[in-house]
């Protein structure tokens, strides 16, 4: 295998490629940056997509449904007043190619992402961004707990772990007079690529367990941390 | 009613939950995903003595759902590529945007929604159910490759169509 491209990144996260080739792509990740930042997007879009499929849990089953498989409801009783039978054509029309947005309320998008850790946003964030530079410096150097204070922000580092694939992360809370965010910043000290996992509302601190049960994750003791941070 | 009955009827119970994510996911809609729950869960119930016992239920469940979906509820032509051109508009939006975190995970639901249908599908039995390629393509009557291909670039159409 000479290129490891996206449909082998995939193929990688799915468990679906060959022991040789499963190797292949481990030893490519191993040496490249780039690669394994490539890796953490894609899995992003599983993390996203997870929120989006579970949203509608947040929503009560239809009224009736379990009692008609119970056998308590006739579905062809047509006096039971809980009972819809569903017609035999569209009620309204199926999606258009191009579906027009629809709102989802915030609590419903609250629920899904506390359930499976969070929509995943990539954020590149514009060079020369001072407080970006900060930020940076601080999760290169920061240990686990310590608190980076500024005149708009607020910043703490909520742990450091290695995904199953290698890769290493922080995970930092950030928070403004308005607004607390949950940033993921991965890679090396000196050279993260940063992710929004979500917004403030709907963290807990079972974000980190949620990782390790999505990628069997390994979170680092103080010693590892501070290992690493050293090597930058 | 019958113990074998009764058994299909617990198994029905029991995936209600999951049928219920994969009518959304072939829907990209709460209501008519909720259509589209009700009906299959009527016609499974007319249809249980067809059900062979041993077999995947959720594998028969589904194909009974997405059959009947494409039979009488949908009514646009299914279709196999991404559409660019709808996204287009979207990838100008500013660092500034990301403090209005609401917008962007609305953003997101669209960017899913938008994906065709094929790789809808292939993310969700994939990424979301943890189903192998082999299962998903059972599932949707494909070919496993194919399946390799759809989840691939649903996750790379999701993942390039994030960044801000």
């Amino acid at each position: 295998m000479n290129r490891i491209d996206d449909q082998t990144l995939s193929a990688y996260i799915d468990n679906e490629l060959s022991p040789l080739e499963r190797a292949e792509t481990e030893a490519a990740l191993e040496q490249s940056q780039a690669l394994r930042a490539r890796l953490a997007q894609l899995q992003g879009a599983d993390i996203a997509a997870k929120a989006c499929f579970s949203d509608i849990d947040s929503e009560p089953m239809p009224e009736g449904l379990e009692a008609l498989i119970r056998g308590d409801i006739d579905a062809t009783d047509k006096s039971a007043s809980n009972v819809v039978t569903f017609p035999e054509h569209p009620v309204r029309p199926a999606l258009p190619t191009h579906p027009p947005r629809r709102r989802i309320s915030a609590p419903a998008w609250g629920i899904a992402a506390s359930v499976v850790l969070g929509v995943v946003l990539f954020w590149q964030s514009p060079q020369g961004d001072s407080n970006q530079q900060r930020l940076n410096q601080f999760a290169s150097n920061a240990a686990s707990g310590e608190v980076l204070e500024t005149d708009d922000w607020r910043a703490e580092v909520i742990s450091s772990y290695q995904l199953a694939n290698g890769t290493r992360c922080r995970t930092l809370q950030q928070h403004t007079p308005d607004t607390s965010r949950v940033l993921q910043a991965c890679g090396e000290p000196g050279n993260w690529q940063w992710q929004i996992l979500n917004d403030g509302e709907s963290y807990s601190t079972a974000t980190v367990d949620s990782i390790d049960s999505e990628y069997g994750t390994q979170v680092m003791s103080a010693e590892e941390e501070a290992r690493w941070l050293q090597k930058k | 009613m019958k113990a074998q009955e009764q058994e299909f009827r617990q198994q029905l119970l029991d995936m209600l939950p999951a049928l219920r994510r994969y009518c959304y996911a072939l829907t990209s809609d709460r209501h008519n995903a909720d259509d589209l729950l009700q009906a299959s869960v009527e016609k499974a119930l007319q249809r249980w003595e067809q059900y062979q016992p041993g077999t995947e239920f959720s594998r028969w469940m589904y194909r009974l759902c997405r059959n009947h979906w494409i039979d009488t509820m949908r009514t646009d032509k299914p279709t196999d590529e991404f559409e660019e051109d709808s996204m287009a508009q979207d990838a100008t939006i500013g660092p500034e945007a990301l403090a209005i975190s609401q917008t962007a995970l609305e953003r997101l639901q669209g960017r899913i929604n938008q994906l065709s249908d094929g790789l809808r599908m292939a993310l969700y039995l994939v990424a979301v159910e943890g189903r192998s390629y082999q299962e998903a393509a059972d599932i949707l009557d494909v070919p496993a490759g194919t399946i390799m291909s759809r989840i691939a670039r649903a996750r790379q159409q999701l993942a390039d169509g994030n960044d801000l």
